[in-house]
């Protein structure tokens, strides 16, 4: 006869409890390279050329001017900057252009760098409420 | 400015009273200690009380202060410039007030002086315990309020002035004016301060070695309040998902951004505390786990407003502010250690008079749930603090993505919900039993239904893969354990007239506990059956020419131009289409851009039409005048479900708020 293992009660809830923790690890460990957007910024994109397949974050200044919007395969198109150097990377996004767009210079992206032209799928950036900082400081 | 910054008066006074009190209390304290209890209860009572409306009249003084500036268009001063214009509507210049940050950490602040004045003042259970036990909750409330005085005096400032008057302020910003974003902060505000108190009550206790829990009016005061924190952080965070929903418009109502999963940690704490409460209250067991947990709650809750307040994490609500997040950080910080240390030290205090007998049992499924809620809790909590621990630990700052928490949400969301369905089969103290539920023959009817109908919703009707099948199946089989327990439940009540009006009164008058929480779990499954939709949604961008009609899958929308209209300061641009949903008429459907003179920024109202299983969700893009429009569109499946669920989580929580006798049955 097998004897039932002698556990106690804290012993089983630790045990469930490893469990579930070892089960999500194991999903999170599976899916982390498909969710990982790694952060970058112009300046850095062009200097290190990230491959295709890598999903990116990248950080920059939007330059107002550069916004179009392209009817053929509606997609919005603009360049993004880093201060204090004479550079740009091209972005494109294909959805329709958020309403903060143009107001906010400081821009956060999510997507892919192809072909020298960075796809973008999401478009983040700060809420207006910094007002406070820069108004504060007349 | 031309009058006194009565503002920073108060403020001011507000913290150097309070110093003194919090001097005088230590006085106090060690002198009870000495004369080993030769103080008069009475005096250390009106003591209390004069503390509580002292800090409380400088803080609503204070506050009342903003509320003349904005209604009286001061605009001299910085705040009101920031976020109010002299043609903004009344309700709208008072919701300004938490529009801000320093503005809503006053209001936090106001809710703070309320409640503790409440609770040290007039709460008959706190008034009738242990002195000791008093004067240190005393204290330590007093600590927080010093505190948010010093938040509000130093880095946050609501009451700057410039030194020239501005003849206009820059107005609300207009995604702020909405229905939604007058209560969303008011209501995370409420549970934030409702917090306080759990965690006050379990420091105090181990440090005055008042057992809180084996004082019965005393621990129903602690349930009070952490259920009031539950219930308007519940409020809190699916009023903010609504606003996102409805005015925002970018489609969805979630978005796993770090502000937003860091209000719901403490959430996921609290719900834990609910459940440890009601089980201690039956076996006296759970007690050092309910006084982490309700640490833990207020510490996510500091940690929500540091992350919030910083410039830490890219989040598209952070109001980042470097000097704020250093002063919050070391709040943290500190609150982490010496709670920590307390409850360390004093652990005795806090064993409980029991032990679990039988792990299989409605105790030790609340256990389970425990466990699951607070692996979410650290799952989403280390989710998001990725970017920095990944930039410390290996130099590149890496985000995780939608994916990441979904796959946190499906495996511990469906663990929820098998104990949501399974807490029906079990008794408390010993054992699984069909029985509790209905007979076996009937029980496996409902459960193979459940199952069909399930496959079919999922696999039939919206076309998903295994996966979101087999967790809607689940979330049905749960469904049917709830309502059969509740079927037999009722008829067990009442056999005659359970389901007349007079009936339900009695049933839930007498059973008014019970009742509310089988609401609220059947609120909770809706919710998450809504929330399965939320992966299944697809969007499109599309260009139509005016006249013409474009198909999106089951849909047909035309073209048929743009109508330009002002009302006060604003001008839209409203754009028509007609709509069609597998040929049958569904009417106008319209998206708008609202311009208006002092915001900068346009603003795109929504188009939306509801279908039980789905909303057609409409975003006006661009047009060129008389030739064409660009729209996104956007289907969402489940969404009303979402909103249905939590309605009936609030029928279910007010139900077991409200005191017995408003639903007693009339005697005849």
């Amino acid at each position: 006869m097998i004897s039932m293992l002698k556990i106690t009660n804290r012993g089983k809830i630790i045990l469930i409890t490893l469990v579930i923790v070892g089960a999500l690890s194991f999903l999170l460990i599976n899916s982390f390279q498909e969710s990982a957007a790694y952060y970058t910024t112009v300046e850095e994109l062009l200097k290190e050329e990230p491959s295709p397949d890598t999903y990116l974050r990248l950080a920059g200044i939007l330059n107002p001017e550069s916004i179009k919007w392209n009817e053929e395969n509606n997609s919005l198109l603009f360049s993004l900057e880093e201060p204090g150097y004479d550079i740009h990377v091209n972005c494109q996004y294909n959805n329709i252009k958020p309403d903060n767009f143009a107001d906010n210079d400081s821009l956060l992206l999510e997507g892919y760098y192809r072909n020298n032209v960075f796809l973008a799928e999401k478009i983040m950036y700060q809420c207006p409420s910094r007002y406070e900082e820069e108004l504060k400081s007349n | 400015m031309t009058g006194i910054n009565f503002g920073n008066i108060f403020l001011a006074a507000g913290l150097a009273v309070s110093l003194i009190l919090f001097v005088i209390l230590i006085f106090l304290l060690f002198s009870y200690k000495k004369n080993e209890g030769k103080i008069k209860t009475e005096k250390v009572n009106r003591f209390l009380k004069i503390t509580g409306w002292l800090s409380f009249i400088f803080t609503a003084a204070a506050s009342l202060f903003l509320v003349y500036l904005f209604l009286n268009d001061v605009f001299q001063s910085i705040y009101v410039y920031n976020y109010s214009s002299s043609d903004l509507p009344v309700y709208y210049k008072l919701s300004a007030f938490w529009a801000g940050q320093s503005g809503s950490l006053l209001f936090w602040q106001l809710l703070n002086t309320g409640l503790f004045l409440y609770i040290i003042g007039y709460c008959k259970s706190f008034r009738r315990s242990d002195l000791e036990f008093k004067l240190i909750t005393g204290l330590l409330l007093l600590l927080l309020k010093i505190y948010f005085f010093i938040l509000l005096i130093f880095p946050a400032r609501p009451f700057g002035f410039f030194n020239v008057t501005p003849l206009e302020g820059s107005g609300l910003n207009p995604m702020l004016q909405s229905p939604g974003m007058i209560v969303h902060p008011p209501l995370t505000f409420a549970a934030y301060a409702a917090a306080a108190v759990p965690i006050v009550f379990v420091l105090a206790g181990a440090l005055s070695r008042k057992d809180i829990f084996t004082d019965k009016s005393l621990l129903k005061t602690f349930r009070f309040w952490t259920l009031i924190g539950w219930f308007t952080l519940t409020l809190g965070i699916i009023i903010g998902g609504q606003w996102a929903y409805y005015e925002l418009g970018w489609g969805g109502y979630w978005d796993w951004d770090p502000v937003e999963n860091a209000s719901l940690l403490p959430w996921f704490f609290m719900t834990a505390m609910l459940h440890n409460i009601i089980t201690y209250r039956r076996f006296k067991i759970l007690k050092l786990t309910t006084a982490l947990l309700a640490a833990g709650t207020y510490l996510l809750v500091i940690n929500a407003t540091f992350l919030t307040r910083s410039a830490i994490l890219d989040s598209v609500h952070a109001f980042g502010s470097q000097d704020l997040g250093r002063y919050l950080l070391y709040f943290l910080i500190t609150g982490l250690v010496l709670t920590s240390a307390v409850i360390f030290f004093r652990r005795r205090h806090y064993y409980s008079e029991n032990r679990l007998e039988n792990i299989i049992s409605r105790e030790g499924l609340v256990i389970l749930t425990n466990i699951t809620l607070v692996i979410f809790a650290v799952g989403v909590g280390f989710a998001t603090m990725f970017p920095v621990i990944s930039e410390l630990a290996l130099g590149q700052r890496v985000s995780l993505d939608q994916g990441f928490y979904n796959q946190i949400a499906l495996l511990l969301g469906g663990l929820l919900v098998v104990f949501l369905g399974l807490c029906h089969f079990l008794n408390w103290k010993k054992g699984i039993n069909i029985k509790k539920i209905s007979t076996e023959k009937t029980s496996l009817t409902a459960a193979v239904i459940a199952l069909f109908a399930g496959i079919l919703l999922g696999r039939l009707v919206l076309n998903t893969g295994f996966l979101d099948t087999f967790f809607l199946t689940i979330i049905f089989l749960a469904l049917t354990a709830l309502l059969l327990y509740a079927a037999r439940d009722i008829k067990s009540f009442s056999r005659k007239n359970a389901f007349t009006a007079e009936g339900l009164r009695k049933l839930l008058y007498s059973r008014k506990r019970r009742y509310s929480i089988l609401i609220i779990h059947l609120g909770l499954l809706v919710l998450i059956f809504g929330l399965v939709g939320y992966s299944l949604d697809r969007e499109y961008v599309f260009r139509i020419n005016i006249d013409e009609t474009i198909e999106v899958e089951d849909y047909s929308l035309g073209y048929q131009g743009i109508q330009e209209k002002t009302s006060g300061n604003n001008t839209y641009y409203q754009a028509d289409f007609s709509l069609k949903y597998r040929g049958q008429e569904r009417g106008v459907i319209s998206s708008t851009r609202r311009f208006h003179p002092t915001f900068e920024q346009p603003y795109t109202i929504i188009g939306l039409e509801r279908r039980l299983l789905e909303d057609f969700y409409l975003i006006l893009g661009g047009w060129t005048p008389g030739e064409s429009a660009t729209v996104q569109i956007r289907l969402n499946p489940l969404v009303r479900f979402v909103w249905l669920g939590s309605y009936i989580i609030y029928s279910g929580a007010l139900l077991l708020l409200i005191p017995g006798k408003i639903i007693a049955p009339k005697k005849t």
